[in-house]
């Protein structure tokens, strides 16, 4: 931790230039979560500084290493003004561990090594797509034919839609 | 010509014999024609199958449910991994997922509307009031299913979920042990796991059970719809009225097919504790705005208002009258409920993401 702080301080002092011309989107946007880290580090309140930071990552055109719905969730945070909510999503966003002790693990068992960066994954809805979502589309097309023929059948409508009375 | 005819009509002969004889081997076994009782004309149409679709909904929930718990692993600190790898690796994983998710909503969308019909035909009424609190029950416990299957899939929504499920849990006191992560030596979202797939499923069945046989018992409920008031209403087998639910379940079924492969469930990032940066999924939506007026406590004194009132349901409309034009003073009230939990739901979608946690 004591490292990471260390690392975030130089951080700082390298990212000033970056804030103040409000974000350089030619950086990589692991860099520039790195700096918006490093600057709550320095200065931890709600600034403008960090926010320019958080919109430049999600404007990066290299978003390798990091996870955008982190920073995302990040920048909600910090429009409400969570700062320490904020800081938290940051380190997420560029691979850091959850926090195992507050994921309701009973004490008695060895915590696991940090599963990064499987935990942040975020999967969108994409549909199966390929030849599968075809022959998926076909047996839907199939079941609902099935369907309504039994519905219609002669033997299961009722004596008013047969018409007899 | 006539010969031909002759053959092919003693084919069907033959035919239809060996079928009758083949359902009379198997009745005398099984007692299925005890199925053939009457059920009145109205039973066929899709507003009285309301019921039975929820049960088929189930079914394929079970069944869908089934093939996940084989790639589920309930250890807080595997387990959105393992839904990650169930979407990514698994064969037809997304698939499965997305029809159980669909499926999920289908239930709750149909469990509300068969209620609701219920209610605006009167057909809790004297001497049905057991088959409603037993469909009130089973209400409840697809709220508990819907809401613990929000949780395991152990994104952020779903430890935002379960942080506000443990501060009901403080308000309950003594009573909300359970829900309190100290308790037992399993972590709570693996206990969680453990009641979605077995101990809800089972009190949904044992419900289901009672239910049906109340609906046996008591017979259908008359339509209060019916304009040829005098005349008894035709009717019909009850094996028709369960041949055509097959027939709407099929259709059910295509629908979650074709939803299950288009827009599959996607999911969050992994959980990050003491943050509140999402809101709950629209069933759960109406309840938000009134955690912004009072807290957490909202969701509770919510719940527990809405399933008292449908409890009172028999007793403040104790009327023999089934009409909807003459219980109006019912009718409004429910009008004025339903519309409150509309308005509330888009309320609660369209307004910020606020804490709650500790108002």
């Amino acid at each position: 931790m004591l490292v990471l702080a260390a690392v975030l301080v130089v951080g700082a002092v390298s990212a000033t230039p970056a804030f103040a011309h409000g974000g350089a989107t030619s950086e990589s946007a692991s860099e520039i979560v790195l700096e918006a880290i490093a600057i709550l580090e320095v200065h931890p309140g709600p600034s403008a500084a960090v926010d320019d930071k958080v919109r430049d990552a999600l404007a990066a055109e290299d978003q390798s290493g990091v996870q955008a719905s982190f920073v995302r969730s990040a920048g909600s945070a910090l429009a409400r003004g969570d700062i320490a909510a904020t800081r938290r999503l940051l380190e997420q966003a560029v691979g850091a561990c959850p926090d195992a002790d507050i994921l309701y693990v009973a004490d008695q068992r060895a915590r696991p090594p940090c599963v990064a960066p499987a935990h942040a994954f975020t999967l969108s809805r994409r549909s199966v797509g390929g030849t599968s979502e075809v022959v998926i589309l076909v047996i839907a097309g199939i079941l609902a034919v099935g369907g309504v023929a039994i519905i219609r059948h002669p033997r299961v409508r009722t004596q008013a839609e047969r018409g007899v009375r | 010509m006539t010969s031909t005819s002759e053959r092919s009509d003693e084919q069907s002969l033959a035919s239809s014999s060996r079928w009758h004889r083949f359902v009379d081997a198997f009745d005398e076994r099984l007692g299925i024609k005890g199925l053939q009782y009457p059920v009145p004309e109205h039973a066929n149409k899709l507003a009285y199958a309301l019921g039975g679709l929820t049960m088929i909904a189930f079914v394929i929930m079970v069944a869908t449910g089934i093939f996940l718990t084989q790639y589920y692993d309930p250890d807080p600190t595997r387990a959105h991994a393992s839904v990650v790898h169930i979407i990514q690796g698994v064969t037809l994983g997304r698939f499965i997922r997305g029809i159980h998710y669909w499926g999920a909503m289908a239930m709750i969308v149909l469990i509300g509307l068969h209620l609701l019909r219920v209610f605006v035909s009167g057909s809790f009424k004297r001497p049905r009031e057991g088959t409603w609190t037993f469909g009130v029950a089973l209400a409840a416990i697809t709220g508990g299913l819907f809401f613990s299957g929000t949780v395991i899939k152990w994104d952020q929504e779903a430890l935002e979920a379960l942080d506000h499920n443990v501060e009901i849990g403080k308000l309950l006191g003594k009573f909300g042990f359970w829900f309190s992560p100290t308790f037992g030596g399993t972590p709570l979202l693996s206990r969680l796991y453990v009641v979605h797939i077995a101990v809800l499923p089972a009190l949904f069945t044992l419900a289901i059970v009672a239910h049906l046989m109340l609906v046996k018992y008591h017979g259908m409920a008359p339509s209060p719809f019916r304009h040829d008031h005098g005349k008894p209403e035709p009717t019909e087998r009850f094996t028709r009225h369960l041949a055509r639910l097959a027939g709407y379940g099929l259709v059910l079924l295509a629908v979650l097919f074709v939803l299950a492969a288009l827009i599959p469930p996607g999911i969050g990032h992994a959980p990050v504790a003491g943050i509140e940066v999402t809101k709950p999924a629209w069933p759960l939506l109406w309840v938000y705005p009134i955690e912004d007026a009072i807290g957490v406590s909202g969701i509770l004194w919510a719940a527990v208002a809405i399933f008292a009132l449908l409890l009172l349901v028999p007793v403040l409309d104790r009327g023999p009258e089934r009409a909807p034009r003459r219980r109006l003073p019912m009718m409004i009230g429910a009008t004025i409920v339903v519309g409150a939990m509309v308005a509330l739901t888009i309320y609660g979608a369209t307004e910020k993401i606020a804490s709650h946690i500790g108002m």
